[in-house]
């Protein structure tokens, strides 16, 4: 009997389960209020949690989604790699917008994360990544998936890419073909469609390009990638083409030309071209390309369309009404082409200062990291290990400090490549073409790119990156170089040689800094500014950032770095160029200490500036208690929380000299401001109040009481709650309750 | 958009409706959890408004409207509100009512306490002043309560509101809602002994939202025979669709008594028109139950189970089971939370989760417990 549900991998017992990721969803999915666990299972290493979720549906919703819908979760052993969430329904639609391609006619996987899941992994507790599969569905029946001034969604979405220029498309090229070579095969294809003379031809496999264009298109919606031609002539279709017309009528006109029988072994290319509306009455707002290469020769295709026949190894064309048969089992494969980079590098840079065999490590060679190493490289200095899992594509020529030469290759590669060819010194630089957090399964490599080196230069300006990096074991000292505000401005946190302070805290120390100093007012705050697409897929966008501001900006981190490698405190530092007169100022952000507390397996790390402040208000209150919401940070994977300021008492606050009740008037717009505008980098993480008097430190009853509904309320979130209770003399008293743990020292 | 949010307060009512042009009504105030007490699992009702009200930059409401006089519509009502008849009740904390709503009895009734006393003086000095102020049915009484205090009936006549007419605040263009009034009818008010529960003010809001609508029913405590009356006059003047609905305010936290006079073994069956009522539920629709968990035993008080029941068939028969929702259930009896209902172009949407604040909106959102060094050595 056919089931209404696909169903993934076999039904085992809870206790059997290994991955942690999976244990906390399954204890998410158990206290949630309108999901319900169904069961747990396993396939191929992976495990799979399934459950059913009422979503937010409105009573007419735009979408179907059911009153439950059948979810599945699919957790990996590695935590860096995130989880697959299919719906598990066989009805459920296949037009929804953020849907990733599954296998033709499987199950849907949902799309549930706009930025790389790395980067946020470290702040994702199981109850929020389960409130994102909980409004997705809700999103999708509401239909408020999509906002009106996001782009239209592709036509279909795939992985592997077809470098191209539109303009060839529209040329006749007459004794020249246009073919779609192979640029790069690993790790994933890139290709690049050139126009060749018929005697250069490389020799099949090789694709000719087929150009159709279609009617306009307006639906926002992703399809499953067509995998036969049978498939894709269904969808082309719905956009007013008849690809086997177009294929036949092709396949006749070749057969008319010279040396056709040499064609004969070549494949087609399928090469769309899709003028995209909003609307049926709207303009064409955008035109999309897609390429599908058919997996079968120009001959054996021209058979099945009734075309061609071959006899004697001789090709025939028939004549007459042409029957296509068998074209369900003519496979094809789909491409994303992406218009080639039409402009030159003009690449700027300046130095040649100093020689040193100094051992360097650069993490990320995107546009900052690039120029640093290559400004820093070209001046002598530094044995460079680069790390980036990154592909050179043709959007990144923009700012990125090689030449199109390297198209396709692997930044890190490449960028080594580069220093060595300059330097004429092939171990001046050694790339890896992984991301940094694959380097804890190779401890040799580790030991080498991490820990052996003098300084570690993060340029990734990923939080998730920096974060790992910090909490590795063992390691060098390190360097974070990013940009922020477009451009505009730069800042470098250094731990410096000693390592007295953590790249982790000095971040939080930064953001304080941004709330407290109104000269960095807004620093931190996300702008918003415009994204380009560089494709046609969700996440293929980028940000707009000007090689000359790049430029400017590498210019003054190479000459920091280089000046101070050896430094031995840790230093905060920021430049801003000014739009209207281009002047750059520098500020720096004083540093401070951290008091850490391991309380059970959650660490709290509270900054001195932090007991300071408590202090001060303390005083300022007495005889009564006083006290106000501790603002920072978490790291969920990590389990450490990080306390970086605190704000004072609401003036509806009760005080009195042994209670303390906290008001909460201007407190949420205060915290989601602060929120804002340091770029989530602060928030609310707990409570503190002051003990006055002679009284210790130590929580009382209704403390205990207090810190345990905060820590059931954050708990709803999966986050943990923070009590800091201040005394007359000494360090806080650290209180921590987590899922129902809550302890204090 | 609008939305109504209907907070967990026990056997007892407070809603707040937010009209699509950011207009708030607040109907009926009951203050629900003092103190700290883990097993009064009831929100705190002033810190509840005050965080809706800072979000939104404010400091008062445009309507709050009280159904009736019963403690479980006005407890507490006069700590709360910046009250204009008397000096005590004014204070920078304090929230401002644009528009007072009253049924006509609950300014005629003599011998009224606490909260209801001060609220009736409210309402009483808006009335004299002539502004700040709706009345509901316009009884003989009403009339001669005017002209004792030398005020003619004709000049509060604009601040008067009859059953059978919508009140003019709110309209297609003005809101995009219309408030349709069904009772108090005003022979009920001028009758020697006023059944407070059978002159409440009863409404019905349609919602628009382009070409489509949805209903909503606030019907305070009344009890039955009122809803046979209120169906079987609206009947008459064919106005069938102010009787459809899509979300329906349950009477009298889900009593039997807003069904039939029978309590039925396991299901109360409603007299012919209250079922009639009922029947008019859009597809998918909800009723909400102010009101304790509901039982599983028989009790003599609301919530009773068996008109749990029928309510809860009413919803299975219009399309969802789980649309019938009990403010001290939803979402679980451990930690009841405000119902929010989103309507739009789409329809009705209980927002479930993403309305509701929870772990760091939650927290900064309302006071702390009590903290401090007592009992600390």
């Amino acid at each position: 009997m056919s089931s209404d549900f696909y169903t993934f991998g076999e039904p085992v017992q809870f206790k059997s389960l290994k991955y942690r990721r999976t244990i906390e969803f399954v204890e998410s999915v158990n206290k949630h209020n309108y999901a319900k666990l169904r069961m747990i299972l396993k396939k191929d290493g992976l495990e799979c949690v399934e459950f059913d979720v009422s979503p937010e549906r409105p009573t007419r919703p735009v979408a179907d989604i059911r009153k439950l819908e059948r979810i599945c979760v699919i957790f990996e052993e590695d935590e860096n790699k995130k989880p697959f969430v299919l719906a598990l329904r066989k009805s459920f639609p296949a037009t929804l917008l953020h849907l990733n391609l599954g296998d033709y006619g499987g199950p849907r996987s949902l799309c549930l994360f706009e930025e790389d899941y790395r980067s946020i992994a470290h702040t994702l507790t199981p109850e929020n990544f389960l409130l994102r599969i909980f409004s997705w569905l809700s999103r999708a029946a509401s239909g408020e998936q999509h906002l009106p001034d996001q782009p239209l969604e592709p036509f279909v979405i795939v992985s592997e890419k077809m470098i191209f220029d539109p303009v060839d498309l529209a040329q006749d090229f007459r004794d020249r073909l246009l073919a779609v070579v192979l640029l790069e095969e690993k790790p994933n294809p890139i290709y690049r469609v050139e126009s060749i003379p018929l005697k250069d031809l490389p020799k099949p496999p090789c694709f000719i390009a087929v150009p159709i264009i279609t009617d306009p298109w307006h639906s926002r919606i992703i399809n499953d990638t067509p995998t036969s031609l049978a498939q894709l002539d269904i969808l082309l279709r719905q956009v007013g083409v008849s690809l086997i017309d177009k294929l036949q009528s092709k396949t006749i006109e070749t057969f008319g030309k010279k040396f056709h029988e040499i064609l004969m072994d070549y494949s087609w290319a399928l090469i769309l071209i899709l003028p995209k509306k909003r609307e049926d009455e709207a303009e064409i707002e955008s035109v999309e390309h897609f390429a599908f290469f058919v997996l079968e020769t120009i001959g054996s295709l021209g058979q099945k369309l009734g075309v061609l026949a071959k006899h004697n190894e001789s090709w025939g064309r028939i004549i007459g009404d042409a029957t296509p048969t068998a074209l369900e089992g003519c496979l094809i494969k789909a491409i994303r082409p992406i218009c080639s980079f039409n402009k030159n590098l003009a690449n700027k840079l300046a130095g040649l200062m100093m020689e040193s065999t100094v051992k360097i490590t650069a993490v990320g060679a995107g546009a900052i990291g690039s120029h640093v190493v290559s400004n820093l490289a070209r001046q002598g200095l530094g044995r460079w290990f680069i790390i980036d899992n990154d592909q050179l594509l043709p959007h990144n020529h923009s700012r990125f400090a090689l030449s199109p030469h390297y198209e396709g290759k692997n930044k890190a590669e490449a960028l080594s490549l580069e220093i060595a060819t300059l330097l004429n010194d092939e171990s001046a630089a050694k790339g890896f073409a992984r991301d940094v957090f694959s380097f804890d399964k190779n401890i040799q490599e580790a030991k080498e790119c991490l820990s052996d080196v003098k300084h570690i230069f993060d340029f990734s300006a990923s939080p998730g990156v920096s974060s790992h990096l910090a909490l590795l074991p063992d390691r060098s000292p390190i360097t974070s170089v990013f940009l922020l505000q477009e451009g505009r401005v730069l800042i470098i946190i250094s731990e410096g040689i000693q390592q007295k302070n953590r790249l982790d805290d000095l971040e939080i120390q930064l953001a304080v800094a941004t709330i407290e100093n109104a000269d960095l007012s807004g620093l931190l705050r996300a702008t918003g500014g415009p994204r380009i697409r560089y494709s046609g897929a969700c996440r293929d966008v980028t940000t707009i950032l000007p090689q000359d501001i790049v430029a400017t900006q590498a210019g003054i981190a190479s000459q920091f770095l280089k000046k101070n490698i050896s430094n031995e405190l840790c230093s905060i530092n920021i430049w801003s160029l000014s739009e209207e007169n281009l002047e750059i100022s520098r500020r720096s952000v004083e540093t401070q200490s951290v008091i850490v507390k391991s309380v059970g397996e959650w660490e709290v790390r509270v900054s001195q500036r932090t007991v300071n402040l408590m202090r001060k208000y303390r005083k300022a209150k007495l005889p009564n208690e006083t006290g106000g919401v501790l603002l920072g940070c978490m790291n969920i994977l990590a389990k450490i929380v990080y306390v970086g300021t605190v704000l004072p008492s609401p003036r509806d606050s009760e005080e009195w000299p042994t209670v303390y009740i906290r008001g909460f008037r201007g407190l949420r717009k205060t915290v989601e401001r602060i929120k804002a505008e340091t770029g989530q980098n602060l928030t609310y993480v707990g409570e503190w109040h002051s003990h006055a008097g002679a009284v210790s430190a130590r929580p009382s009853e209704d403390d205990i009481k207090a810190h345990s509904k905060f820590a059931k309320e954050m708990g709803e979130e999966g986050y943990p709650s923070v009590m800091l209770i201040q005394g007359g003399r000494g360090y806080p008293c650290v209180l921590l309750g987590h899922r129902s743990q809550y302890q204090y020292v | 958009m609008a939305s109504i949010t209907f907070y967990s307060l026990g056997n007892a009512d407070s809603s707040l409706i937010e009209f699509a042009d950011e207009r708030l009504m607040l109907i009926d105030y009951y203050k629900g959890k003092e103190g700290d007490e883990e097993e009064d699992k009831r929100v705190n009702l002033p810190d509840e408004l005050r965080s809706v009200l800072e979000n939104k930059d404010r400091d008062y409401f445009d309507v709050v409207a009280f159904t009736h006089r019963d403690s479980d519509h006005v407890q507490g009502a006069e700590e709360f509100f910046w009250l204009e008849h008397a000096d005590k009740y004014q204070g920078d904390d304090r929230v401002k009512i644009e528009g007072m709503w009253v049924p006509a009895c609950f300014i005629l009734e003599e011998g009224l306490k606490d909260s209801a006393r001060v609220i009736r003086e409210e309402a009483k000095h808006r009335l004299i002043k002539g502004e700040g102020i709706r009345v509901f049915s316009q009884p003989n009484a009403l009339d001669e309560w005017l002209n004792s205090k030398n005020i003619k009936p004709k000049d509060r006549a604009h601040l008067i509101t009859s059953a059978g007419t919508c009140a003019p605040e709110f309209t297609k263009e003005k809101g995009e809602a219309e408030i349709f009034i069904h009772a108090p009818f005003r022979f009920q008010v001028d009758e020697e002994e006023i059944d407070q529960n059978k002159a409440s003010l009863v409404f019905h809001i349609t919602f628009f939202e382009g070409e489509r609508t949805s209903r909503a029913w606030f019907g305070a405590d009344t009890p039955y025979d009122i809803w046979e009356k209120i169906v079987y006059k609206t009947k008459a003047k064919k106005r069938i669709d102010r009787l459809i609905w899509d979300v329906f305010s349950i009477s009298h936290h889900c009593s039997y008594k807003a069904l039939s006079v029978e309590k039925g073994g396991n299901k109360t069956e409603p007299v012919e028109n209250v079922k009639y009522l009922f029947d008019q539920g859009q597809s998918e629709c909800y009723l909400i139950s102010s009101s304790m968990p509901i039982p599983s035993e028989d009790t003599d008080q609301p919530p009773h189970k068996q008109a749990a029941a029928y309510y809860e068939g009413v919803a299975g028969e219009k399309g969802d089971t789980d649309h019938f929702l009990v403010t001290m259930e939803t979402p679980s009896i451990d930690n009841p939370q405000p119902i929010l209902i989103e309507i739009d172009k789409n329809g009705l949407t209980w927002k479930k989760i993403t309305g509701i604040a929870t772990g760091v909106a939650a927290v900064v959102s309302r006071p702390s417990q009590r903290q401090g060094s007592i009992n600390v050595e």
